[in-house]
């Protein structure tokens, strides 16, 4: 029986980030349970040791954390994946991590806070996930998919940044994104060719000693590796994604990321169909921001309205790119509820009228 | 048919709930009393609560945890499930996905009616359920978790919004395949309702109108 079925899969969120972390060639996932990113550490545990990899379920979010932290020195491909709770617990590990200089790659699908908050999405973690890994003064790369195609697409890229940069990267995502179902096809992965690094802890043999530890006692020394890791993230400026949706001509803008993005977008789209002229700046990448592209809008359009599942966060990446240039407006739900393409019309159009009496 | 209780298991996105909502609400078309019991314990968003409005609206009873505990991360099964279980309404049951999310049903079993049907959800879209060999193999974990035996297939091809003619045709071929591998027959093929003209299937069609929808695809009156 010839029965074409396509390339392309139904897959939540979840499945599809663990499916393009296996492709991608994770060797070893760490991780701890928890709602609503739990489907990526039951899909590792049921397929990552068909392909040759390790899963192991730690004690808590601190020791997979640390574990990540090991087998990354080790030259390992390694990954964890939690929701924001869990993300705060691993601050300290992560800032290890970073100060070590190592790559690999963490899924945050966030969910509502601050506390135990609930199991609802939300965006309130990107403070946490793009000004900081950790103490110090160390950066995540930080990509912040809006699709599932793009959920895997992304999960690909963050094993390459992470490579490329000796880095975390983080996927920002959230419960919805997590949860629901859409079409995806995979490519192959990972570009970059993967080798065991040299300076992995493998085992010296004749050569000189390897070490891999965050400790500068000198406060000099500590400064130099600071500024090393400065210029690092400078470097990954390059790294920077946007998506502009309908902006050439547009007169107002809607600033949002990853499921605020897609709200938004259907908000645009109804107030084109009002003849409003109406686009969307998406940042891909929020860690490194695109800055030039909304200070490339800023001298476009009447006013950006952001929108975010959070109190108002992005918006001061918005307003500090802006500078002041054109009125920088914010629209957010928070505790997990999900804003409205009505809503988010009605703040365009509020932000028009806004606009048009000054 | 005229079974008085149903029950729908299957993989994690086979798409149960979309089919046992519109199966509860063509039923209640058909003459109530309807009684749909959400017997999800396992996933945390899209379960058939979540379109609670909807389906009281249509006039069928729902059995679900109280609206106060939607967003709480525990499996809830409240006395309503037995009490409904016990009752005369026909019956549309909605577990949740896997075998984990089947596994319920083992301490129901003893209160089904003897000719309850058991339907088997299948999307050959899913990354696990893409052949005739694996629908069988997700079949038996179901049934060993559940304690009960599949009765029929429920045929639901579809990639979401990329879903086009020659999917849904492609998909059911999958499915009845599967079902002549398994002497299980298709009790119906599930179809989005703008598709229905534009397929020509063989066997019973269930027009799909969609309750599991994103937020920011649920039209806001």
């Amino acid at each position: 029986m010839a029965t074409a079925l396509t390339d392309r899969v139904l897959m939540k969120g979840n499945e599809a980030i663990a499916e393009a972390a296996i492709r991608a060639g994770v060797q070893a996932y760490f991780g701890y349970p928890i709602t609503p990113q739990s489907e990526i550490s039951e899909y590792m545990a049921a397929h990552l040791p068909e392909h040759g990899g390790a899963f192991l379920q730690a004690e808590s979010e601190v020791a997979a954390i640390n574990m990540v932290y090991g087998a990354a020195g080790a030259g390992a491909r390694v990954m964890t994946s939690t929701s924001s709770p869990g993300i705060s617990l691993m601050q300290e590990g992560l800032s290890y991590i970073v100060g070590s200089e190592l790559p690999c790659v963490i899924i945050n699908v966030m969910r509502g806070g601050p506390g135990l908050g609930n199991i609802a999405p939300s965006q309130a973690d990107y403070f946490q996930a793009t000004k900081s890994a950790g103490h110090g003064d160390g950066r995540n790369l930080v990509l912040a998919p809006s699709t599932i195609q793009e959920a895997a697409d992304l999960t690909l890229l963050a094993f390459d940044l992470a490579d490329r940069y000796r880095n975390p990267a983080m996927v920002l995502t959230d419960g919805i994104t997590g949860q629901m179902m859409e079409p995806v096809a995979f490519r192959e992965g990972p570009s970059l060719p993967r080798e065991v690094p040299a300076w992995a802890t493998t085992g010296a043999g004749d050569g000189p000693v390897r070490l891999i530890n965050s400790i500068y006692l000198e406060p000099e020394a500590l400064e130099a590796h600071n500024q090393r890791l400065q210029e690092k993230y400078r470097r990954m400026q390059v790294e920077v994604r946007s998506e502009a949706y309908l902006m050439d001509d547009a007169v107002v803008a809607v600033a949002a990321y990853g499921l605020t993005a897609r709200i938004a977008r259907t908000a645009v789209d109804r107030a084109r169909a009002k003849g409003i002229r109406a686009g969307l700046l998406r940042p891909i990448t929020v860690y490194p921001f695109p800055t030039q592209a909304c200070a490339d809008a800023a001298g476009q359009v009447a006013g950006i309205l952001t929108v975010e599942m959070s109190a108002g966060q992005m918006v001061e990446d918005v307003r500090l790119a802006v500078e002041g240039r054109t009125p920088v407006r914010f629209y957010g739900r928070l505790g997990g509820v999900v804003p409205t393409p009505p809503e988010v019309l009605a703040q365009i159009e509020r932000l028009l009228s806004e606009v048009k009496a000054r | 048919m005229s079974l008085r209780v149903e029950v729908f298991i299957g993989p994690f996105g086979s798409g149960k709930t979309e089919v046992a909502i519109n199966r509860a609400l063509s039923l209640v078309r058909a003459g109530p009393p309807i009684t749909f019991i959400d017997l999800d314990l396992v996933d945390p968003y899209f379960r058939a609560r979540d379109a609670r409005g909807r389906i009281q609206a249509a006039g069928v009873r729902l059995v679900a945890p109280p609206e106060a505990w939607d967003a709480v991360d525990l499996p809830l099964l409240t006395p309503e499930v037995f009490a409904a279980l016990a009752g005369s309404d026909r019956l549309v049951i909605d577990a949740g996905g896997e075998a984990h999310g089947a596994l319920v049903l083992r301490q129901l079993v003893h209160l089904l009616p003897s000719d309850a049907a058991v339907y088997l959800v299948v999307n050959p879209y899913r990354p696990f359920m893409r052949t005739p060999e694996k629908i069988a193999a997700a079949r038996a974990a179901l049934e060993t978790a559940a304690g009960s035996r599949v009765t029929a297939l429920v045929a639901n091809p579809h990639l979401g919004a990329a879903t086009t003619p020659q999917t849904v045709l492609a998909g059911f071929e999958v499915a009845r395949e599967a079902s002549e591998r398994m002497g299980l027959p298709i009790a119906w093929t599930a179809v989005a309702a703008d598709l229905l003209d534009a397929v020509d299937l063989p066997g019973e069609v269930m027009p799909l109108v969609f309750h599991m929808l994103p937020p920011w695809e649920l039209e806001v009156a």
